[in-house]
């Protein structure tokens, strides 16, 4: 045996695995007339040694029983579990098939009735029975949760659906739930204008109390659109046959948008303000109705002859005195009279040939008694 | 039928297929230590070792049809899924650094409450115990494919066909890689050997000697 022959085998030798008895004798043989062969057998031989100390000294180890309790308990459940369901499906196909036709929420009563069907004695049954309770519990908490899903995905539907339906329906009967319905107020007796603020006398008092929240613009922006309202306001005049409804023209509606930007309460009023059978309507959280034809149905009764009868200017705000007004939160709506000069006074072009004419006009005035802003009727 | 340690495994585990909890247990306590050691042996970690034991058992119950006898002892088939389990794990904990483990810098074994208890020899106890520690340092710093086949073959005495089922190899391949992994194990124990013997000459210092 040559150094390679003996290097295959020293493993085994080492080891003291069983070898050939020639194989072997021939090792050590080769060992003992072989010096480092020797000493690589001797080393091996002490990694053996080594190795089996090291064996030894963990041969007492072992899981702790923390580890057999836990594999025990989930032994026990798991074969409890598989032979409660066997149970139940071959001692009560009646079960079977309600656990079919039924759905899941019959599920616990026949999981019970077929848990308690097998009547046995022992603690493995009571761990049965456990476990089964427990299996029940689980299925009736997943059937409840189902069904509360399902009702309350009904309930989504539902309200969903009332709720889009049901504002549609109001608007087309004028009652619609966002729009405020207030009483005439008596016109009050205002005093006439002095300046360019106030009005001159009551001459034809159709007032409506209303609410809003929005304040009054800048008084410089407001004096630079009192020519484009007035524009609107020839336009508007051109447009008096078709007054059936409450609108303006394409002019109006520019110095509307124009004025808008700047005085947000006046025209608001002005495009929503409606006059139906003594009572001022308004939709506070809305600038312009959905469909004209919706406002048209609106304009029954007076409010509608009214209107025919009438053409209006955008409202132009009156806060160039008070730059720190509060908001407008309530007010009425005055209609007075004032002399043809009060146009000129707002800055809006006068005729000189109808200058000793009165003209009529619907005052804003807020609840603190300020009038807010001012439209001309013709 | 109740389940007895003259049962074989294979009956065992017939046994507890068919829920009986006796024959399970008794599965368990005779192969457990097995599990446990050879997990403790190829991580190094009693917890990693009892997660090991643990899933390996589970396996066990939940889908014991995955054993087949033809193939080999169910210890062998034991091995193999905890080889599994093993490997699956430090590749899962191979991104992180151990802390500092001042039982590993003394040897691993120093502390152990076993070691605390006196024995007859004190001088050789503690030369067992360094040994011990040496060598576990050893085969831990071995490759994964190495220190398996070691552990199985040298320390749970495994035949090499026994290794070579749970290793799913061959035998030939349990052979080459025994013997390339002692090799590693004599050149790293002579390297401590050396490294001790160089640190114990430098430690020693004459001027502290008042002899």
């Amino acid at each position: 045996m040559n150094c390679r022959q003996f290097t295959s085998l020293i493993v085994e030798a080492a080891r003291g695995c069983l070898l050939d008895a020639a194989a072997r004798d021939g090792a050590m043989r080769h060992a003992d007339a072989c010096g480092s062969c020797a000493a690589r057998l001797a080393q091996e031989q002490s990694l053996t040694s080594a190795l089996r100390t090291f064996a030894g000294d963990m041969k007492e180890l072992g899981a702790p029983a923390s580890v057999e309790a836990k594999l025990l308990a989930a032994f026990k459940e798991s074969h409890a579990d598989a032979q409660t369901a066997t149970v139940a499906e071959t001692n009560d196909p009646h079960t079977h098939d309600s656990l079919r036709t039924h759905g899941a929420t019959h599920a616990p009563v026949a999981l019970l009735n077929s848990a308690e069907s097998s009547v046995e004695s022992g603690d493995e049954l009571a761990a049965r029975r456990a476990s089964a309770r427990r299996r029940m519990q689980r299925a009736a908490f997943m059937a409840t949760a189902i069904a509360a899903s399902l009702a309350l995905v009904a309930l989504v539907a539902l309200y969903r659906q009332f709720t889009h339906t049901a504002p549609s329906k109001e608007i087309t009967k004028n009652n619609a739930p966002s729009i405020i319905a207030l009483p005439i107020v008596a016109p009050p007796a205002v005093a006439p204008p002095s300046g360019t603020t106030t009005p001159a006398t009551v001459a034809d008092a159709s007032g409506a109390s209303f609410k809003s929240s929005a304040s009054a613009g800048s008084a410089q922006t407001a004096k630079h659109d009192r020519a484009r309202a007035t524009q609107s306001d020839s336009s508007a005049q051109t447009a008096q046959g078709d007054r059936s409804r409450f609108t303006r023209g394409a002019g109006a509606e520019r110095a509307s948008a124009k004025l808008a930007r700047h005085a947000a309460v006046p025209r608001m009023i002005a495009s929503r303000g409606v006059i139906d059978g003594g009572h001022a309507i308004f939709a506070p959280g809305e600038d312009e109705p959905a469909d004209e034809s919706e406002l048209a149905g609106n304009n029954a009764g007076g409010a509608a002859r009214t209107a025919e009868a009438e053409s209006m200017t955008e409202f132009i705000p009156l806060v160039s005195g008070a730059p720190a007004a509060p908001p407008l939160e309530s007010g009425q709506l005055v209609r007075v009279q004032l002399p043809r000069a009060a146009l000129s006074s707002l800055g809006l072009p006068l005729n000189a040939e109808r200058g000793d004419e009165p003209v009529k006009a619907d005052v804003l005035l807020g609840g603190d008694g300020l009038a807010r802003a001012i439209r001309f009727v013709r | 039928m109740r389940a007895s340690p003259e049962h074989s495994d294979e009956e065992l585990l017939r046994l507890a297929s068919a829920g009986d909890a006796d024959a399970f247990a008794a599965l368990y306590r005779r192969r457990q230590a097995g599990v446990y050691r050879f997990a403790l042996q190829m991580c190094g970690s009693e917890g990693i070792a009892e997660d090991v034991t643990q899933e390996v058992f589970m396996a066990l119950m939940r889908d014991s049809r995955l054993f087949d006898p033809a193939r080999g002892t169910l210890a062998s088939y034991l091995y193999g899924v905890a080889r599994n389990q093993v490997l699956r794990r430090l590749e899962k904990e191979r991104h992180f650094v151990a802390m500092t483990d001042e039982t590993a810098e003394d040897g691993g074994a120093a502390l152990d409450s076993t070691h605390l208890v006196a024995a007859d020899d004190p001088l050789a106890q503690l030369a067992r115990n360094e040994l011990i520690g040496t060598v576990r340092q050893a085969v831990l710093a071995l490759p994964a494919h190495y220190r398996e086949v070691v552990v199985l073959c040298e320390l749970h005495e495994l035949s090499y066909a026994e290794a070579a089922v749970a290793l799913g190899c061959a035998v030939g391949t349990v052979r080459s890689r025994l013997h390339r992994g002692r090799a590693l194990l004599v050149e790293r124990l002579r390297e401590v050997r050396q490294q001790q013997d160089a640190g114990a000459a430098t430690d020693f210092d004459p001027l502290r000697c008042f002899a």
